[in-house]
């Protein structure tokens, strides 16, 4: 890199060390000194919600959870959002992972969310652990869900439990969503939403993931989405319950506006230089 | 890996139609029909990249994605293969870190392959390619740990790419390596293009190996692949125009138009 | 002949296994020495074949029609056990790639290269996660259960977070310094980035939540903008992009299915 000589330049070569050092203070600032900011919903959010909402009481949702550690920023609030909506709703709920780790995170979430929504193991709700091969899994449920799930993360027969009674296969199924970190949504676009075209196929990706959802949230295969930990917010918005992703929307604001600031003074420093090199 | 739906015959007409016109245009290249390819800068970029090594005297690094074994690694080692033919000649030291075992395997055989070819092969170094971890931020980590401590001279990623990947390239750039990227992962381009010197589009990824190579079963592989492509944009022609009809106040065009959209509908 | 297969390949009671074991490790080895010294020329039409095989078989249970009642058709039963093979073939070649991270790191130590504690750290922490992971699931000794607990919940999964959280960092440097406006597409795309960017947060959102919606201003607002340059602009890009990206990808599948490549990815002649 070349050594800056005028203000103008320098403006164009901050080093690199204080764009990193000015993040780290606009994104802990606000966990310190909460900022209370008003939510708006995306259409993709509100989707999901409604199509959640509209399955009748006792309904049959799953929650896939393919995600570890690595990004349990933003698939942590998520999962928990949804679980607690199924769950307030009166939904019967099962929670599996295709990620060793996102088995025993989401284990932790659901249990915890059950707790303070009053839901029974095994009756109302059911975790069904980790499985490996997922497009296998997939291929299999849609005709056989309690060969495919016979135990549960314990490893206790499924078949006896009164949340997984009466269904057999992909067509008793409500809705499913899956929580990822990875592009997970085309298997099960390509291998299980089909089968059943009443069933709801809602998708929660990272923000970084987001992009390429549009063209299957216009041909209506996703039903809805939740953005990252931004759609995590605006979900606990909307079932009145603000968690950790409502109170991370400070930092990730300011972040944004810090991104925009030095764009615009790098590209003031290159505009000035120019001038003056005429 | 599904039949799950009814309307799987299109499908099935429409691929096989592919099939059969890039085949068909291979096996025309193989018999000699000469066939143009458009000039693509980041691929031109590669020589460059590794002249610059050659004369700093540091190493070359190639990351062939975090996949797993498949298309997309299979063409990203062709690619290596061809990188690792200039470094034998040039005799660059490389380094090759992979996070899928089989991917590893494989990789160590074209890289040996391509000394061999270029008559050196007493300058493959066997620990050049290295198996680093298969989750994906130990294997970002390690390879943002040997672009620091090596401080190398250019930087090859070609595969499939996820959240790594501006790691990897914002690494690279810290340490003033040039770095020529592609990957088959459309969220991921922004970040490449954004810290990249050279990046590769969409199927320009699938188009490197003709155009390294200029072997003319590849050649032609690219020429039908470009027929393919034209097949689907005359199916989205027919779509629209479809949709168009379907929604008309015609009964006879309206019918039509709606049998048309519906063969492709899959909800 | 194929319930004869299944029944070969199925479950069996605990007793014989051993033989099947010692069966298979006969088996394989013979396989891998034949493989190993036939001739060169017989070697390259083998390989086509298992290939073409290997990819007719997934080919053919993709279209072939499936009965309603069972949703499968004859093939695909034989999925899982061909996954499976898969599997199998894939763990093998993690001993591989273990072995070379064995190597590159134990030379380090022996030859006491430059940062050889580091290869040190590296290798003790792969044995203690093993040692440690396989006592968690095996053994009842709660000691070892709290160390992988340590291990796992309390360093790798934090570690993981730690490698990701990077990545707002680095977009941080990387837009900074690649947002310049150099040209009329640039000033486009930088102002096509500041509205999504302001339209993805509430910061940004609140600045248009004025506009009442549903009025004839309603497209204004920003979360509208953002959804449209998104949804509109963007995904039509990402759909061309994907197209391109199947057929590139199903011509690489042919091109290696059929065995036209010539010498694409193994030089020496096989």
């Amino acid at each position: 890199m070349k050594t800056p000589g005028t203000i103008w330049d320098k403006l164009q070569a901050i080093d690199r060390r204080i764009l990193y050092l000015l993040l780290l203070v606009v994104i802990i600032t606000p966990i310190f000194l909460p900022i209370r900011l008003p939510t708006v919903t995306m259409p993709s959010t509100q989707r999901l919600y409604d199509a959640i909402e509209s399955i009748p009481r006792g309904g049959f949702v799953m929650v896939s959870c393919t995600w570890s550690g690595g990004t349990r920023a933003e698939n942590m609030p998520q999962t928990e959002a949804i679980l607690r909506h199924a769950m307030q709703r009166g939904l019967r709920v099962a929670v599996f992972s295709f990620d060793v780790q996102g088995a025993q995170l989401s284990l932790q979430i659901a249990e915890r969310v059950a707790r303070e929504v009053g839901y029974q193991y095994g009756k109302d709700w059911v975790h069904l652990g980790f499985h490996p091969l997922p497009s296998v899994v997939m291929k299999s449920m849609v005709r056989d869900i309690p060969g495919t799930f016979d135990k549960d993360y314990q490893g206790k027969p499924t078949k006896d439990m009164p949340v997984m009674q009466g269904i057999k296969d992909i067509q008793n199924v409500d809705a499913i969503v899956e929580i990822a970190a990875s592009g997970i949504y085309g298997d099960w676009i390509g291998l299980v939403v089909g089968a059943n075209k009443q069933m709801k196929f809602g998708f929660c990706p990272t923000s970084v993931m987001v992009p390429e959802t549009y063209p299957y949230l216009a041909s209506g295969q996703i039903v809805g989405t939740m953005e990252g930990m931004r759609g995590a917010a605006e979900y606990e918005s909307l079932i009145r319950k603000r968690g950790l992703a409502s109170a991370g929307m400070g930092s990730i604001s300011l972040a944004h506006l810090l991104i925009m600031a030095l764009i615009v003074i790098g590209n003031i420093g290159y505009f000035v230089s120019r001038a003056r090199r005429g | 890996m599904q039949h799950a739906f009814e309307k799987i015959w299109p499908v099935l007409i429409v691929e096989v139609l592919t099939a059969i016109i890039i085949v068909w245009r291979i096996l025309s290249a193989q018999r000699g029909k000469e066939l143009f390819i458009r000039r693509i800068p980041g691929l031109n970029a590669i020589d460059e990249a590794i002249g610059r090594a050659t004369e700093m005297g540091r190493p070359v690094l190639m990351v062939p994605g975090i996949g797993g074994f498949g298309v997309v690694a299979l063409q990203a080692l062709s690619i290596f293969s061809y990188i690792a033919r200039s470094t034998a000649k040039f005799g660059n030291r490389i380094i090759m870190p992979v996070a899928d075992a089989t991917v590893y395997t494989v990789a160590e055989e074209v890289i040996r392959d391509a000394y061999q070819a270029e008559g050196h092969p007493e300058r493959f170094d066997p620990d050049s390619i290295r198996f680093l971890s298969d989750r994906q931020f130990a294997f970002a980590s390690g390879v943002a740990g040997l672009i620091q401590r090596e401080q190398i001279a250019s930087s090859f990623m070609f595969g499939e790419f996820f959240a790594e990947s501006l790691i990897f390239a914002e690494t690279g750039n810290m340490v003033g390596a040039i770095q020529v990227a592609g990957t088959v992962q459309t969220t991921q381009i922004p970040f490449f293009i954004a810290a990249c010197d050279y990046t590769i589009i969409g199927d320009e990824y699938y188009a490197a190996s003709a155009y390294i190579s200029r072997d003319p079963t590849m050649l032609g592989s690219l020429v039908g692949q470009d027929f393919g492509k034209l097949l689907i944009t005359a199916l989205f022609t027919v779509g629209m125009i479809s949709a168009t009809l379907a929604a008309l106040d015609v009964p006879a065009l309206s019918a039509a138009g709606k049998w048309f959209v519906e063969l492709f509908q899959i909800r | 002949m194929w319930e004869a297969i299944a029944r070969f390949f199925g479950p069996k009671p605990v007793e014989v296994v051993p033989y099947y074991v010692a069966g298979a490790v006969i088996f394989s080895v013979l396989v891998i020495i034949l493989l190993i010294n036939l001739p060169s020329r017989a070697r390259k039409p083998l390989i086509a074949t298992v290939t073409f095989l290997a990819g007719l078989f997934y080919a053919t249970e993709f279209f072939l029609p499936i009965d309603e009642a069972t949703q499968k058709n004859m093939l695909t039963d034989y999925l899982v056990p061909a996954r499976k093979l898969g599997s199998l073939l894939a763990g093998m070649t993690l001993t591989l790639g273990i072995l070379s991270l064995v190597r590159v790191h134990g030379r380090n130590i022996a030859r006491l290269r430059a940062g050889w504690y580091n290869s040190v750290a590296l290798l003790a922490a792969m044995v203690a996660m093993v040692v440690f992971g396989l006592m968690d699931k095996y053994s009842t000794h709660e000691g070892a259960k709290r160390v992988f607990n340590v291990l796992f919940e309390g360093m790798l999964i934090n570690m993981d977070a730690t490698m990701f959280s990077l990545i707002a960092f680095y977009i941080v440097s990387a837009s900074y310094r690649a947002f310049r406006i150099r040209s009329v597409e640039a000033t486009i795309l930088m102002t096509a980035a500041f509205l999504v960017m302001l339209g993805q947060v509430p910061v940004g959102l609140a600045l248009t939540a004025w506009i009442p919606r549903d009025s004839m201003f309603d497209w204004m607002r920003l979360e509208v903008v953002k959804e449209w340059l998104l949804t509109v602009l963007n995904a039509a890009a990402l759909r061309a992009i994907a197209f391109g990206l199947g057929v590139g990808g199903l011509a690489i599948s042919l091109r290696i299915w059929l065995s036209l490549e010539r010498g694409a990815y193994f030089e020496r002649e096989i």
